[in-house]
């Protein structure tokens, strides 16, 4: 199961189930973070404790707790 | 005359503070919405056109950021409730041109509600810069309302956007037009229809919108609705076409979580639109603000460049901030002298120059190290810098259950706490906010100094004393993130609130934001510490000096510090030092004098030799820690805690801070008394 921490800067994810509650999936909804939105990891802080991403055209950070609860998909694993 | 009165409803940083300075900046008027301490700004204009100025007075509120109306922080409950229940004209949306998609989600759930509404296409200057071309009548025609562009910071479009609202509020309302897919929408058309053959008439202000509104919020299951329409006759005809709507669309969704069906529709509807309206110029150049973001959030650098700008800023506030300050120090002393040439040295002379210049000045004082303070953190908020810094620190302060953010205002407690109950300002979730406000206390501010020094020159050689002082300051903060710690899992319990923050575009800072945001503060300082403070400071100075004619061992002050001194017995200390500390209440400054007035040395400082010898020969070690530590842990001052129950919104707060740190004060000073006495043998 992929999460968003497996991933490092400049990889890039897609999102296949965000498993949260109610408020928080409508949260999360509200910044562009949904299935099946894609995603670039820009930066990470110490011990990969919060994340930075790019979604859409707007930069939006979490915090490890969060990550845990949204499952994603790697992209462009070929390369 | 006709008033129009236009909400301007918006996403966080797309802008809005910025756009509402450019429409009118000459009367703006800042205040709180009632009962919260969210920041609430209004603008009131006459609408000038080709012929005259007195057709229309235009009333602008603007109303804070929020990403959805759902309730979720406190920002977003003040907009919702606003919108749902205040009387308005029409909704002006501000919008993000750089960030449309995300942006028309909000747009969405505005169309909802079934009010007159306009869409600006804010910030069109960047989104020209970044290749992106908005048509904006085709986003007019989709969205069925009409579209301006602006840019605040160019103020184009400011005037197109005033003649707009006029037009608008001329105009008979018509309906904005999301449109959901051909499920939800048969359903609604079935309930308009019942609703259009009973001619029902709602004069509530949340039903009083169009039949397809309420047909929506039906279907979205709202509260209010329904209790307003179960009155109503009809609803036995009503219930069984909602129910069986209700039934078609979850077998369609697969699922029966309505919140989540129209989330989703709201998105499609955002997405096509977006999709429909944009063409985007490909720009190979990395965005700037991503440049930045390599460098400031640096793995490795990230964090030692923001301490290095907070020091800048911690040294500009506390130095330069002393030049102004000990001029406010002289204007009030030589206030207080013409007030007693004027007023003599009787009870008048007195109660003016030592109750209420004192007082007034004590507060003034700290007007400088407030507006460079504010100064800093508004830089740091309008360039977008705040949102890295909480990124950078979150990894830390979550684990004593704090935010990144919750790092501003408690290093200010090191100087100050009046400015640091201030800075939490900038923590927008309730929780986060009280948590760091009730453990600001713990970091020793400048005017506990004094009696540290005092206490550690009397009690240990020149060079120990230096690492006392340290240890004291450090224990301190250890004490405060414990506290923190403590206090999230017994007191504000519950899950952990969610990190999800948007990390804004880097931007040039605008002078007039900045100025209209630190003026704002400076002045509500002003009034609302200094109305309390006067009263305050009038308080003490009468407790101390009454009955007329008595020492201060006498004055009711003397008398409250020897009726509470069986409190202080078991911590090892006399009366003279209850006092010192009951005086302390008003201000740490306060502490020092006392003592030298209660062990009659007379008039002195912390560098007092004589008081230093006094304290070694009267008081034990163990009281002096036992001293140092209550010191350390209870309330900071009048000042502070005034300024602490308006933050925290309440004086309830005050009473649970008050009853917090004097507990542990309390507590722990026992603790240290006694572990002191045992290892000492004395």
């Amino acid at each position: 199961m992929y999460k968003i921490y497996h991933l490092k800067v400049g990889d890039k994810g897609k999102i296949k189930e965000i498993k949260a509650g109610k408020s928080l999936k409508h949260r999360m909804k509200s910044f562009g973070l949904y299935n099946g939105v894609e995603f670039e990891v820009k930066n990470f802080s110490l011990g990969k404790r919060n994340v930075e991403l790019q979604v859409g055209n707007s930069l939006v950070a979490l915090r490890a707790g969060e990550m845990e609860k949204i499952e994603i998909e790697k992209l462009g694993e070929e390369r | 005359m006709q008033k129009i009165t236009a909400v301007l409803a918006g996403q966080p940083n797309v802008g809005k503070s910025m756009l509402i300075n450019a429409i009118s900046d000459a009367h703006l008027k800042v205040g709180n919405f009632s009962g919260v301490t969210v920041d609430k700004s209004e603008v009131e204009f006459n609408y000038c056109d080709e012929k005259s100025c007195s057709d229309y007075e235009i009333h602008i509120v603007d109303l804070p950021g929020a990403y959805s109306l759902n309730n979720y922080t406190i920002e977003e409950k003040v907009s919702k409730n606003f919108l749902l229940h205040d009387d308005f004209d029409l909704i002006v949306n501000v919008v993000d041109s750089t960030n449309l998609e995300r942006n028309l989600l909000l747009t969405s759930e505005l169309l909802e509600l079934g009010k007159k509404m306009i869409v600006v296409l804010n910030m069109s200057d960047e989104a020209k810069k970044e290749g992106i071309d908005i048509d904006e009548k085709q986003l007019s025609t989709i969205l069925g309302v009409p579209v301006v562009k602006t840019s605040a910071k160019e103020e184009l479009g400011i005037k197109e956007l005033k003649e707009e609202i006029v037009k608008v509020y001329k105009k008979p309302f018509t309906n904005g037009k999301i449109i959901y897919s051909d499920v939800i929408e048969e359903e609604i058309e079935n309930l308009v229809s019942l609703l259009k053959v009973k001619k029902f008439d709602c004069k509530v202000p949340s039903c009083n919108i169009p039949l397809r509104n309420i047909a929506i919020k039906l279907l979205q299951e709202d509260k209010e609705i329904f209790t307003l329409l179960r009155k109503e006759p009809m609803w036995i005809e009503l219930e069984p076409i909602l129910q069986g709507g209700l039934e078609h669309i979850y077998i369609h969704y697969n699922t029966k979580d309505l919140e989540e069906i129209f989330d989703d529709e709201r998105i499609a509807f955002a997405r096509g639109a977006t999709l429909e309206v944009t063409k985007v110029e490909k720009k190979e150049k990395k965005p700037i603000t991503g440049k930045i973001d390599d460098i400031l959030l640096n793995k490795y650098f990230g964090i030692p460049i923001f301490l290095i700008l907070m020091w800048g800023l911690f040294q500009l506030t506390f130095t330069l901030g002393a030049i102004p300050m000990d001029w406010i120090d002289t204007f009030f002393g030589k206030l207080a002298d013409f007030s007693r040439d004027i007023f003599g040295n009787g009870f008048m002379g007195d109660l003016v120059a030592d109750g209420m210049i004192a007082g007034v000045g004590a507060v003034a004082m700290f007007l400088p190290n407030i507006i460079i303070l504010f100064l800093g953190i508004a830089l740091l908020e309008t360039t977008g810098y705040m949102s890295r810094v909480a990124f950078l620190l979150d990894g830390f302060f979550h684990k004593f259950g704090l935010h990144g953010k919750s790092f501003i205002p408690l290093v200010t407690g090191f100087g100050c706490s009046v400015p640091a109950y201030m800075a939490a300002r900038t923590l927008k979730n309730e929780k986060d906010k009280l948590l760091t406000l009730f453990i600001i206390g713990f970091m020793s501010c400048g005017a506990r100094l004094p009696i540290y020094v005092l206490f550690t020159g009397a009690f240990f050689s020149q060079s120990q004393a230096g690492n006392m002082l340290f240890l004291i300051y450090i224990a301190g903060a250890i004490l405060g993130l414990i506290s923190a710690k403590v206090l999230n899992i017994f007191v504000f319990k519950g899950e952990d609130e969610p990190f999800v923050m948007e990390m804004p575009k880097y931007r040039l800072p605008s002078f007039k934001l900045i100025y209209h945001t630190v003026y704002g503060q400076a002045k509500s300082y002003m009034k609302k510490a200094g109305t309390f403070i006067l009263a305050a400071s009038m308080l003490v100075w009468f407790a101390s000096n009454y009955p007329k004619g008595s020492d201060l061992e006498n004055s009711y002050l003397g008398q409250t510090g020897k009726v509470t001194a069986p409190f202080f017995h078991p911590l090892g200390m006399d009366w003279k030092m209850a006092v010192a500390l009951e005086a302390g209440l008003a201000a740490k400054e306060v502490v020092v004098s006392t003592l030298g007035v209660l062990y009659s040395v007379g008039e002195v400082d912390e560098q007092s030799t004589d008081l230093r010898s006094q304290i070694k020969k009267n008081i034990p070690i163990p009281s002096a820690i036992a001293f140092i530590v209550f010191v350390m842990i209870y309330l900071p001052c009048f000042a502070a805690s005034a300024v602490f129950a308006k933050e925290a919104g309440g004086w309830k707060y005050l009473v649970y801070l008050f009853v917090f740190t004097t507990t542990t004060a309390w507590i722990l000073s026992f603790t240290s008394y006694h572990i002191a006495k045992g290892v000492l043998g004395v």
